[in-house]
């Protein structure tokens, strides 16, 4: 059975039904037998009809039609957002446009052909001749002139992990043909070995060739006419 | 039999404006969304007076319920491509409403009962209009010790009490609406009724309140 006390915490939302159906029959049955509880039922009853029966002030008809217009204006003013959503369409045309261009220009740079400068890139190994000339070269070669070979690094790139990767990579050497004159009767053998630079030779050269017991193995020997200068390394030519 | 068939007729009736009312409403709505103004004007003559008296209570007086009003169509406008069709578009308007008055109040300071301004402002004229009636003059009596009576509340208590008691709605949607638990919501409609009723018991004792 349900105290005075227990009851007059829920009687605010007794009046109004706001309790669940269990809750209401025990605040129903303890009604039914405390008059003082009643008193506070109809006290609070008498506050929500006076809550209820306030009347609204009339919103006036010219009020309310302002109000619509006022809204309306604003609706049809351009925003600051849309104004920011009018730049960003502009800006991710022009941007769109810029990187086409680029585009295109980038592509052409790398289809087109540049006959004063060629750069070719040679997978090196210990068994092959860096093998240069093109059709254009060859032309050169006949003509008097043959590519001088250059040997340099590639731009540095973070060593790689993997071991194979780095040493496919210290084999790769790009190397730049640049024509240079010499006599067409000098024979120059261009032999493998990408960490050096090979000097172009010069026409007054004497060339010595050394076989060895391998047939694989032959020592060319190349040495200025005048005894003087220094004798370069010899170059070793292997051939398989 | 026939006292029967005649409620039957009678809620089909009902029913049937109700569905066609929806059906209305809907419409309009899909028009406003796709940018109509006219059906967003219709939209907001549908709805103006509730969200004004909704606004002025919450408020405490015309100028504020109306710059409310106006901020709520605005809102309305905006999130209106977001509105799920399913929900209940009243429940949703309500929502906003009870957002847009909060930041109102918060804006400018705390609500208080403004029955004197509203008399300075002249922003009753129904009340006024009959001179010096006796109805009229218990009317606006009545009102200002209502709104007093509101402005004691906390914002939350209020806009639970102007939701359940004053629009009508059943406490589970208000705690849709405000974004609480019913348990909470009927803690806050507990309170805010108890307040109200010792306001009045105090007025009508003797006829002063703080």
């Amino acid at each position: 059975m349900m105290n005075c006390q227990n009851a007059e915490q829920l009687i605010p939302l007794f009046v109004e039904a706001d309790l669940d159906a269990a809750e209401m029959q025990q605040v129903t049955e303890h009604l039914a037998t405390c008059d003082a509880c009643g008193e506070i039922v109809a006290e609070f009853e008498a506050s929500q009809s006076f809550l209820r029966a306030t009347a609204l002030p009339e919103f006036d008809e010219a009020g309310l039609r302002a109000m619509r217009t006022a809204v309306q204006d604003e609706i049809a003013r351009p925003t600051i957002a849309d104004w920011i959503a009018l730049f960003w369409h502009w800006k991710f045309a022009a941007t769109s446009i810029v990187c086409l261009l680029l585009g295109a220009f980038m592509l052409y740079q790398q289809v087109a052909p540049n006959p004063e400068r060629k750069q070719i890139v040679v997978q090196a190994d210990r068994q092959s001749l860096i093998a240069l000339p093109t059709s254009s070269d060859e032309r050169a070669t006949r003509s008097g002139t043959v590519p001088r070979v250059v040997a340099s690094r590639r731009p540095t790139r973070k060593p790689s992990q993997n071991p194979s990767a780095r040493a496919t990579a210290r084999r790769s050497v790009p190397l730049i043909a640049e024509p240079v004159t010499i006599q067409p009767s000098t024979a120059l053998a261009l032999t493998a070995s990408p960490e050096i630079a090979i000097p172009a030779a010069e026409p007054e050269m004497l060339r010595m060739e050394i076989h060895t017991a391998d047939p694989n193995i032959k020592i060319i020997w190349l040495t200025p006419k005048e005894p003087t200068r220094a004798i370069p390394a010899p170059l070793i030519e292997a051939t398989k | 039999m026939s006292s029967n068939v005649a409620d039957i007729a009678l809620v089909m009736d009902q029913f049937s404006q109700s569905s066609r009312h929806n059906t209305q409403l809907e419409s309009l709505i899909e028009r406003a969304r796709g940018g109509d103004a006219i059906a967003f004007d219709q939209l907001m003559i549908a709805h103006q007076k509730r969200v004004m008296a909704t606004a002025w209570r919450m408020l405490g007086n015309t100028e504020d319920a109306r710059d409310a009003a106006q901020e709520v169509f605005l809102r309305v406008y905006k999130y209106l491509p977001k509105y799920d069709a399913r929900q209940d578009f009243s429940g949703w308007l309500y929502r906003i409403i009870i957002n847009v008055c909060r930041d109102v109040a918060r804006k400018r300071g705390a609500v208080h009962s403004s029955f004197e301004a509203e008399q300075e402002a002249g922003t009753l004229p129904a009340l006024l209009s009959n001179d010096n009636s006796e109805r009229a003059a218990m009317q606006a009596e009545e009102q200002a010790i209502v709104m007093k009576a509101l402005s004691t509340l906390s914002e939350k208590e209020r806009a639970a009490i102007v939701l359940r008691d004053l629009e009508g709605i059943a406490t589970d949607e208000v705690a849709r609406i405000l974004g609480s638990s019913a348990t909470t919501v009927r803690s806050q409609i507990s309170t805010a009724r108890t307040k109200i009723k010792q306001y009045r018991d105090r007025f009508l004792k003797g006829g002063q309140c703080k």
